[in-house]
């Protein structure tokens, strides 16, 4: 069942940015054609500059796109008058939740590879060479030895929070879901009332530690950061991924817990 | 087969009514093969277990019979249907005398309309 | 078992409303059930609990035996009172997800209907006129071999002759195994075709009887006992 219910949100997907992504690449074609255009001619600089900016422009939308659907088609399949037919189908509730979420995590992640995928075509052969010089540099200075493990640990941190934002927001809909009456403007208050509250957590956390630190509790570890930078980086990135799981699990369990309790479609 | 019904009565013995005039007056042959329930059903818009009972029911009348396998037939002897029919009549003309008595007319009376509108027919 | 649905003091409440009200509710099998009721007596909240989309809040459903889920869905076809299909899908597409997820959907029925219709297959829903969206709706749902159907208003939004033809296609379906919930206000189009009526008022059953018996008791049509039932 779970995988034809992804084989359908899959079709979803591929229709709503067919026509997206080639455009995306094309712009990155564009530019990089520009870019061979070497010239004090102002005139051909005003057009890198706004091709540049094109681009810029393009893969901004698509990420934003790819966020935006996949909220817009969790809200339309689930809770709009679609859902009378997905809720009507022989399938659990977990299973709805997996699927959706997949769905849009594996469109996120084509955005994200289409957008990198442009900024390379579009970068000039030894601007590249710069930078990746200038990218290595930074590694060896922060310590960083295994590369390809620390992008690994990386990119699974993004693709973890990804997750879990995408959940934040179903599970923001789906709060939004138990009320009679202006049930979006709920949905969009639970998630204020998230963003304030870890707005003020964090500075609350962040003000005790800073006192702390004042009184040299930290100095023991301060030091072990000053010698091996590389492990603070590993220890952010676990952190934040063990609290992005987390996190993602209570908002997937309110969204299921809302879904099979609280469900009244309109 | 005109499968009009009146919905303020209930459809089984409505079905029954029609079927036994249309066996009487030959519209059904003896021995022939009746409209399976569900074309009945179709036909008369009516719900296939309406349907089921009436044939149930008029083969209890004598009127049908049914065959494993086969479906409903008329029954040979049609004298079933002629006796049911015979009584519908009566009970119909009952109904309309007392339809008249509403109107204030007697037996007497209603027979003078009656002979009046042959008279006017036959002119 | 005969009995297809069982509801044991069935009780819904949003809040503080009182939607259904200790309802008990016996369904069999092989029938064609008319569920009558005004706006807000309580007829689309036992839907919904027929068909999982609400929990109760007191006393149980039973479908088939079986609390609503994942396995009652497999065997309930339900046609909403409104679009609940995706309007960018051609009915080929409708129909081939139906037949990913229903394993008694029957697409040469949903075909055969859908050519009599003269419906193509391959227009998106969104470019159908209403009447023939309403058709589709209606050939998808029937055209599974569902044991329980729930139809709610599937008569109200069309023309007369499409009524016939929903009415002509619930006969055609029939099925003693089976049993089809219709919920109208159109009584007087379908009176003939139901089994049993259920007159519905402010979350209580009012009367649950045989179509003809209450023809004979009452000397007149079901929709003429309505009107004296739920005189203003």
């Amino acid at each position: 069942m779970v995988k034809k219910l992804l084989k359908h949100e899959l079709i979803y997907y591929f229709r709503s940015f067919i026509l997206f992504l080639p455009i995306v690449l094309l712009v990155a074609i564009m530019t990089r054609v520009f870019t061979l255009f070497d010239s004090e001619n102002v005139f051909i600089q005003i057009i890198r500059g706004s091709s540049y900016l094109m681009l810029f422009v393009a893969c901004f939308a698509l990420i934003l796109m790819s966020v935006v659907v996949g909220v817009v088609r969790f809200y339309k399949n689930m809770y709009s008058a679609e859902g009378y037919l997905t809720f009507a189908l022989p399938v659990k509730n977990s299973e709805h939740i997996f699927v959706k979420l997949a769905g849009a995590l594996i469109c996120e992640v084509i955005c994200w590879l289409v957008v990198i995928l442009a900024v390379i075509i579009s970068i000039k052969g030894d601007m590249m060479k710069e930078i990746t010089a200038g990218i290595s540099m930074l590694f060896t200075e922060m310590g960083i030895k295994n590369v390809g493990l620390f992008i690994a640990e990386y990119a699974f941190a993004i693709f973890v929070s990804l997750a879990s934002t995408m959940l934040l927001y179903y599970a923001c809909i789906t709060i939004g879901q138990t009320a009679k009456k202006n049930r979006i403007l709920l949905a969009v208050g639970a998630y204020f009332i998230y963003y304030a509250a870890t707005q003020v957590t964090t500075t609350i956390v962040t003000v005790i530690f800073m006192m702390i630190s004042l009184t040299g509790a930290f100095d023991g570890v301060i030091q072990i950061i000053e010698n091996n930078p590389a492990i603070v980086l590993h220890v952010v990135l676990g952190l934040g991924a063990i609290v992005s799981i987390g996190f993602g699990a209570l908002c997937w369990f309110i969204t299921q817990k809302i879904m099979t309790k609280k469900l009244n479609l309109e | 087969m005109n499968w009009e019904l009146d919905k303020s009565r209930p459809i089984c013995p409505q079905l029954c009514e029609l079927i036994c005039v249309a066996v009487a007056n030959g519209e059904f042959s003896a021995g022939e093969k009746l409209l399976s329930v569900r074309e009945v059903a179709l036909q008369a818009g009516v719900n296939p277990n309406t349907v089921q009972k009436t044939f149930e029911e008029l083969e209890r009348k004598g009127v049908v019979h049914s065959v494993r396998c086969m479906g409903w037939y008329v029954n040979d002897d049609t004298q079933a249907a002629v006796n049911e029919v015979e009584s519908y009549r009566i009970k119909k003309t009952e109904e309309y005398l007392y339809e008249m008595a509403q109107l204030g007319c007697t037996a007497d009376d209603v027979l003078k309309y009656l002979n009046r509108i042959k008279e006017g027919k036959d002119e | 078992m005969s009995e297809l649905i069982r509801c044991t003091g069935l009780t819904k409440k949003y809040g503080s409303v009182l939607a259904l009200d200790k309802v008990d509710l016996a369904i069999e099998k092989g029938k064609i059930i008319g569920i009558l009721g005004p706006n807000g007596s309580g007829k689309t909240t036992l839907i919904k609990l027929i068909n999982g989309l609400l929990t109760p809040s007191e006393g149980s459903i039973l479908v088939n035996g079986q609390a609503p889920g994942v396995e009652t869905k497999k065997i309930v076809s339900y046609l909403p009172d409104n679009n609940f299909l995706p309007a960018w899908m051609t009915a080929e597409q409708i129909i081939n997800l139906f037949c990913d997820f229903y394993d008694d959907f029957r697409p040469e029925l949903a075909y055969e209907m859908l050519d009599r219709l003269g419906v193509d297959k391959k227009t998106r829903l969104k470019n159908l006129s209403k009447g023939n969206k309403e058709k589709v709706c209606l050939i998808l749902i029937m055209s599974r071999n569902a044991q329980l159907y729930v139809l709610d208003e599937p008569i109200a939004a069309v023309d007369p002759a499409t009524r016939d033809y929903v009415i002509s296609t619930i006969i055609n379906n029939y099925n003693p195994e089976a049993s089809v919930l219709i919920s109208t206000h159109l009584i007087s189009d379908i009176e003939n075709v139901l089994d049993e009526a259920i007159f519905i008022n402010k979350g209580q059953i009012v009367l649950h009887k045989s179509v003809d018996e209450i023809r004979e008791e009452n000397a007149m049509s079901v929709d003429g006992l309505f009107r004296e039932v739920f005189k203003w």
